[in-house]
Parts: structure tokens; sequence; C-alpha cells
């Protein structure tokens, strides 16, 4: 494929798109003059700012580009990543433990954990939070930087160090807030950037029914075939979704990944913090429209003869991330193609800016502070949070120069996620609803978790043992293989975590209100208003998802 | 400090008029390589809806 031509209006609307994004980190600058500025944006969001924010830290174009062309290679049941694999942990998250976590003021997950456990563990979680977040934010980068050179035919270092640097000067000079700015507006340019290709694609093709038509029918169904591994694209049970993506992976990164949630107590008051999942959870419902619809057209295109749509070819393996960049080349004229690539470099950007922002406020809260300088200042706090943003882009650069020499980097992504999240989802769970959990209970169980993960992956991957061990079946996908991971490094920590609590010391119950929910008085709710209630609006949400369910069955 | 949603107004009214521009340059000057359904001008009613999404971000900010 020959690169996407721009012509002079593309690159005036790339370039208002940085105009802006400089510009609101300049204007926002003013208004950043402490900690609780720079790390929490003040903590005077409403629901609706948050909860777009909640959900764009997540939408980056690794993501876009990503899911479209899983699209194509697994079918229909990529849309279990935006359902059964997001709604449930969102709604949990909104319910029952957003009251504990904005409740105690806390800057931070790990400080969650040094709360309710103790120092060691808040350490252990802060440092393989620092490690991931810094690990993704170079994989983005380096993603960024591949598709411009292959799609737009841009210079991999110009396109890494722009990026970079924009990313350093606007999150450096007003930390959490312009991060959630900037997140806001690129949730609107990847829609207005990139929604028109699924309008134009349904006009090509006649019908979103006439796609499905197109398509292999085990591509178009969410549940129908989910009996056998064989008979879907994605070769994997219902009990492997709903357990390893719906339960522990869906549940470990929406409540306890620091980089969503951080945007949640960023909100004005309790009501807003709790409603910033559920509002986004809507929004999370409405994104297949935009990505699994583009790649079943990309699909249904590539198997009408005379299309002359085809997936592009690199050393002899398909490379499905193209999918979504020809559908762009497809149907975009001038102008458009412009606000497309800008789109995906919105993306990327605000990926970055999420990393970014959230490894500024644990390396400063929950290493330097906690550590390093237990009596640093207001001020020093401000200072360290903008020297920590400036040398987590660098090691970012490094980390995505790193990346582009393991070609499969891409592959670690999710297992990054089970070595982290899953485990430490165990430990929230336990925390935050059995007050007989332990210090020692959860940092050990926690470490098992963790390191059995890592454990099972090196397992795999060099051939120790074979798949089937771990995902129960003979036939399974490497994304079968991380959501069994997940399950596994859960149960471990969960167990672990119990078996050490039942031979160590308790924390005294005092130290626990607020943080355990039998140690917390229930709030009383009976005076207000049934659609002021998050109850209601989690109870809608979970009604339109089952219909979605039904509906694509 | 002013709200998000006039920074919105602003993102979509300027890159909305900047692809009402390419759809109309487009319209009286058709390029040599013509894209799958150019021909409905997509650049041009797209570029409008987001002009029109931007203006009612910044008249409901100017509102308020």
């Amino acid at each position: 494929m020959q690169a996407l031509s721009l012509g002079a209006l593309d690159w005036l609307v790339i370039a208002s798109y940085f105009l802006i994004v400089l510009g609101l980190g300049f204007y926002l600058k003013r208004y950043t003059t402490s900690q609780d500025d720079y790390f929490l944006a003040g903590r005077r969001n409403s629901a609706w700012v948050a909860g777009l924010a909640f959900l764009s830290a997540n939408l980056g174009a690794l993501e876009l580009l990503g899911m479209t062309g899983n699209t194509f290679k697994y079918g229909m049941y990529v849309a279990h990543f935006y359902w059964i694999g997001a709604i449930p942990a969102m709604l949990f998250l909104g319910i029952y433990m957003m009251p504990f976590y904005y409740s105690s003021r806390i800057k931070s997950i790990p400080g969650y954990l040094k709360l309710r456990f103790d120092e060691k563990t808040r350490v252990l979680n802060g440092l393989a939070f620092a490690f991931m977040t810094l690990l993704v934010s170079g994989i983005n980068l380096y993603a960024m930087a591949l598709v411009l050179r292959t799609f737009v035919g841009w210079d991999w270092t110009v396109s890494i160090w722009i990026s970079a640097v924009t990313v350093a000067v606007y999150v450096g000079m007003s930390g959490l807030m312009s991060a959630i700015f900037t997140e806001i507006i690129q949730f609107f340019l990847i829609w207005f950037g990139l929604f028109l290709v699924s309008i134009l694609g349904i006009v090509e093709i006649g019908s979103v029914h006439e796609i499905l038509q197109r398509v292999p029918e085990s591509f178009a169904t969410l549940w129908s075939t989910s009996g056998d591994p064989s008979k879907n694209g994605m070769m994997i049970t219902w009990a492997g979704i709903v357990l390893g993506l719906g339960f522990v992976l869906s549940f470990g990164y929406w409540t306890t990944d620091f980089l969503v949630v951080q945007r949640a107590f960023s909100a004005k008051d309790l009501r807003s913090a709790r409603m910033t999942p559920i509002l986004a959870s809507f929004f999370k419902m409405a994104l297949p429209f935009l990505v699994i619809l583009a790649g079943l057209i990309a699909l249904a295109l590539s198997h009408t003869p005379g299309s002359g749509f085809a997936l592009l070819q690199e050393g002899g393996q398909v490379n499905y991330d193209s999918a979504l960049p020809l559908l762009i080349a497809r149907y975009y004229p001038s102008g458009l193609i412009g606000l497309g690539v800008t789109a995906l470099l919105a993306g990327f950007m605000a990926g970055q800016a999420g990393n970014i922002s959230a490894f500024n406020t644990v390396w400063t809260y929950d290493i330097y502070k906690s550590v390093i300088n237990k009596n640093a200042s207001d001020a020093h706090l401000l200072w360290m949070g903008r020297a920590a943003t400036v040398a987590g882009v660098i090691i970012s650069v490094g980390t995505a120069y790193w990346a582009k020499s393991f070609p499969s980097i891409m592959d670690y992504m999710q297992a990054i996620f089970s070595w982290v999240n899953a485990p430490l989802f165990a430990t929230m769970l336990l925390g935050m609803f059995v007050a007989w959990i332990t210090p020692n209970g959860a940092f050990w169980g926690l470490l098992a978790g963790m390191s059995s993960s890592f454990l099972m992956f090196l397992a795999v991957k060099f051939h120790w043992v074979d798949n089937g061990v771990i995902t129960l079946s003979t036939s399974a996908s490497d994304m079968a293989a991380n959501f069994w991971r997940a399950w596994w490094a859960w149960s471990i920590c969960f167990v672990s975590t119990i078996v050490i609590s039942l031979f160590t010391a308790k924390k005294p119950e005092a130290e626990l209100v607020g943080l355990v929910k039998s140690m917390t008085p229930k709030a009383d709710e009976s005076q207000v208003p049934l659609m002021r209630k998050p109850q209601t609006w989690a109870v809608i949400s979970i009604v339109v998802l089952v219909a979605l369910n039904v509906y694509f069955w | 400090m002013k709200s998000i949603w006039f920074f919105v107004g602003i993102t979509l009214s300027v890159m909305g008029a900047l692809v009402v521009v390419a759809g109309v340059i487009d319209v009286v000057s058709p390029p040599l390589r013509q894209t799958m359904l150019g021909s409905l001008h997509p650049a041009l009613w797209w570029g409008i809806l987001m002009v029109c999404a931007g203006m009612i971000f910044l008249v409901r900010e100017k509102k308020q």
C-alpha cells in the first residue's frame, strides 16, 4: 500500500490539533498551583467530565487499531471486550468500590493499600504499576511511530519525539487537568474522525444485515458458538470468556488500574465519583459500533469478489492492524484524511498522557514520598510531579526504542496486565470486603499471584509446559491463554492471601473504618430521588448490556 | 476557568471548518484520484456536521 497522501488542508487539521493541546497546557498552567491541582485536577470535575476522561484514558489508538484488526481475525467475539469484559466491572467500581476509594481521600490505588494493609504492600504495587505504566507508554509510542511510518510515511524518530515532547509539555505544565481535557477532546475527535468509516462502509455494502451476511457465520455471533472452542474465531469457551475476561481481567483492569480510576478521583464529590464509571459504561457499550463494525466491514469487503480490498501482508503474515487505515484510505478524501490521522494521533497521545499522569502520581506519592523523602513539602511534591513527568516521557522514549527491537512485543500487552492487575484485583476484593485479611496475607498473596502469572507466561513461552495445561483445552488462541493465565493468577493470589491471613496478625478494627465494608456505616440515601441514585443508572446500564448480548447472541 | 466544553467546541468548529473547505475544493475541482463513494462528497457534509456540533458547544457555553 502506498502511504496516505496528505494535502495542505490535512496538514492544517493536524497542526491545529497540536496548537490546541499545547495552548490548553499553557492556559491550564495558571490554574495549577497545588499538588491537588496537579495530581487530582483540583477535585472539581463533574461526573460527565470525569466519566468521559475515564473512558478515554482506555481508548488509545492502539486499542482502536488493535480491536478493529482483532475483529477481522476473531469476529464479533471481540465485542466481549466492550460488553461483558467491561460493563459489570465498571458498575461494580461505581456502586461498591468507589465509596471506599473516594471517601478515604487517597491520591492513588497504592495509597489505599497503605491505609488498608501496610507500607510494603503499597510499595510493591507502586513499583509494579510504575514499571507497567512506563512499559505500556513506550509500547504506545512505538505503535504510533509504526502506524505513522507504515500508513503516512512519516519518519520513525521524528514521530516519536514530536509526540513525546508535546505530551511532556502539556502534562508537565498542568498535570492531570490537561491530561483530562485532552482526553475529552480526543473522545470527540475519535468519533468524528473515525465513525464516518462505519457509515460509508454501511452505505457501500448496503446495510448492517448485509455486512453480517457476508462474513463467516461463526464470526457474526457473540455466544451461540461458545460451547465448542473449535467453532468460534477466538477458539475459546464461554467459561474462558466469563471467568478470564468477564471476571478477572475486566475487574482487575477497570477497578484497580490507577490509569482509569484516577479520573474518578478527580470528581467533585462522592456521587460524581460513583457516577463516573457508570456514565462511562454507556459510552463503552457504544464503541463496538465504531470499532467492531469497522472490522466487520473490512472482513465483509475482503470476502466480496471485486471489492479490491485486502489487508497488508508483511513477511507472509497478515497485518490485521492495517484494517482501519486501509478503510480510511478507501473512503476518506483530502481533509478527512487529516481528520482521521489526527484522531489516531490524538488517541496515541492521550493514551501516553494518561500513562504519564498516572505514573507521576504513583512515583511522587507511593515511591518518592513514601520511601525517599517522607517530609517533602507541597511545593516540592509539585516540582517532583513535573520532574517525574519529564523523566517518565524520556524513559518511555527509551522503552519505545527497546520495543522496536522485539518484533512480537505487542503480544506482551495483555500478558503484562495479567501479571499486575489480575492478582491485584484479588487483593483489593478481599481487602475491601473481608475484615480479617491481614497486611502480611495481602503482601505475600499479591507477590505469589504476580510471580505465578509471570512464571506461567515463561513456562508456556519456553515450552516448559503445554499451553493446554493452563487453558484446559487442546485448541486455544494466545488471547484465550491470556484469559486463563489471569484467572489462575487471581485464584493463586486469592487463596494465598486467605491462607496466610489465617496465621498472621490482623490490623486493629478501628483502623479499618471507611476502608472495609463491614466496618463502615451505611450512608443514608432514603432522601435521594430515584433518578439521582447511581444504582438506578447502573440497573439501566445492565438492562442495555443484556439486551445487546441477547440481540447479537 | 473556561470549561472543557468550550475547548471541545473550538476544536470541532476549527477542524470542521477546515474539512468543509476541503469538501468545497473537492466539489469545485474534483481530485484525480476519486475515493470510494467520493461522489457523495463526504468531506463537505461531515465538515458541516462538525461545525454545527462545535457551535452547539460554544453557544451552550456562552449562555452559561
